[in-house]
């Protein structure tokens, strides 16, 4: 191998595409193998997407991805149906046309997070959470404007775009800051038993199946306090429905909507616990809390997301506000794609419960 | 904890580099001896490091820098080191190879075995 090294001016090239997190030894490493300029900066580029995928995978989380997906879309098709109505989402192509910069602006995100990351795993402040998701946006807005240079039929309104990328924006950078400040941890504690009876004294599993108790009351508060807007939303819908189908489908999402906060309130129901209960007890109340939320996530499908999907495809279909079956196709897809997420996003959870509940059945 | 029990065969290709190289494990020297291994393949070296990335996800390796030396520009290196349960694995994983072999020499016949025993080095 070649003691000398690549041009100062290359090798600061490479570096300012490489991701910190594996500047160091990366550019050593290709130092080290140094022969030529061509076939430094040959390997330099072949080397490059594939870290930056590899610091993608390891720095996203594929719920909180989802979850800004749904916020990013979705606000840009608020905006344009609040600017320009529903004709502009369902007569021209406005579905197809204002995911371009929303895809666009998750793949910033992603890259944002990906250069972000200097390994040492400090959590992004407010600050960089609002960089990032305004360093998105840009992105989204610049790929919009360049892909409809190229396909006009891709064109969105600048105003739309502007008003859609900072709403987008806000709730990114605002959903990152929730979840920085540990909020997201703390609720899916509030939802999971956090519970490890192998390296607990007595006590501390007293204190943990008391602290579990509170958490279901006050996940139960949450519940009725949380749940009925949705459902009031649909009585207002079928108060105001313009036919038979759409009140139908209305009925079924409330119907689903509210057999939905019945099974969740009977899920974190579970167990009883004494004011002074023995260890067996704890465990015993343990063991029904963790079968109370397993069997909520083993019948996700049916019991929360069957009824209030096959409702809302009701009203989409039913709805003669839009015209036309092919019309109707993005709403209907849009529906099946956020409630199949929420399914999805719910039932990720449930290795981790399983588990909890083998750890369980080994100490006992 | 990440899924260990489906182990790909270039990650044991890295394993094994990594467990042979000791403490002289890092990008240039693992990508050399993983392509020596998977001759007549070409191995990549940005495919090295992907793979590094999620073996120490996995928790079978860890990692960690070393301080900067001139042959390589200042730059320091990122050592690799076998964990525990990256050698349980890698154990593993040799153990169901050789059975493979024992039971592919059976059918095939023994001058088989011995032809590509002798290529194989």
């Amino acid at each position: 191998m070649s003691n000398s090294g690549p041009p100062q001016a290359l090798e600061k090239i490479v570096a300012s595409l490489m991701p910190p997190a594996c500047r160091e030894h990366v550019l050593g490493d290709l130092f080290e193998r140094y022969r030529s300029n061509r076939e430094y900066l040959r390997e330099a580029l072949l080397i490059l997407p594939l870290v930056v995928a590899s610091r993608i995978r390891r720095k996203a989380d594929a719920n909180v991805l989802l979850i800004e997906a749904f916020a990013t879309y979705l606000s840009f098709v608020a905006v344009g149906w609040q600017f320009y109505g529903a004709s502009f989402l369902y007569e021209h192509s406005g579905f197809l046309r204002l995911a371009v910069p929303a895809v666009a602006a998750l793949a910033g995100l992603l890259l944002f997070d990906a250069y972000f990351d200097r390994g040492n795993r400090e959590p992004m402040g407010p600050v960089q959470s609002a960089a990032g998701a305004a360093f998105a946006m840009v992105a989204g807005l610049a790929f919009q404007f360049l892909l409809a240079g190229l396909i006009p039929r891709l064109r969105v309104p600048l105003s739309v775009l502007l008003a859609g990328g900072a709403s987008s924006a806000l709730l990114v950078s605002g959903l990152r800051s929730f979840r920085q400040a540990g909020a997201l941890r703390r609720l899916r504690q509030s939802l999971e038993c956090q519970f490890d009876p192998h390296r607990m004294s007595a006590e501390e599993i007293r204190t943990a199946a008391f602290r579990i108790r509170t958490r279901a009351r006050v996940v139960r508060m949450v519940l009725c306090l949380g749940g009925w807007p949705p459902a009031l939303v649909w009585v207002w819908a079928m108060r105001h429905s313009p036919n038979l189908a759409y009140s139908l489908g209305c009925g079924i999402s409330l119907a689903g909507t509210t057999y939905g906060i019945y099974i969740l309130q009977k899920g974190f129901s579970r167990g009883r616990l004494e004011a002074d209960p023995s260890l067996a007890m704890c465990l015993e109340f343990y063991r029904r809390n963790l079968e109370g939320r397993l069997d909520l996530l083993r019948h996700v499908w049916p019991r929360l997301i069957a009824l209030p999907l096959a409702g809302t495809l009701i009203v989409f279909a039913a709805d003669p506000a839009i015209p036309g079956f092919w019309l109707k196709v993005p709403g209907l897809v849009l529906a099946i794609l956020f409630y199949g997420s929420l399914g999805w996003l719910v039932q990720s959870r449930a290795p981790a419960f399983q588990r909890q509940f083998d750890a369980l059945d080994q100490f006992e | 904890m990440a899924q260990t029990d489906s182990l790909g065969q270039f990650e044991q290709l890295v394993l094994t580099a990594i467990l042979t190289l000791g403490d002289d494990a890092y990008g240039v020297t693992i990508h050399s001896k993983a392509e020596e291994l998977a001759r007549p393949k070409a191995v990549s070296l940005g495919a090295v490091y992907v793979t590094l990335d999620r073996l120490e996800d996995k928790h079978l390796v860890s990692s960690w820098l070393s301080d900067p030396t001139p042959e390589r520009g200042g730059r320091s290196k990122r050592c690799y080191r076998l964990e525990a349960l990256g050698e349980r694995v890698l154990r593993e994983s040799a153990l169901t190879a050789k059975r493979i072999w024992d039971v592919t020499t059976l059918a095939w016949g023994k001058e088989w075995g011995k032809r590509w025993g002798k290529e194989l080095g």
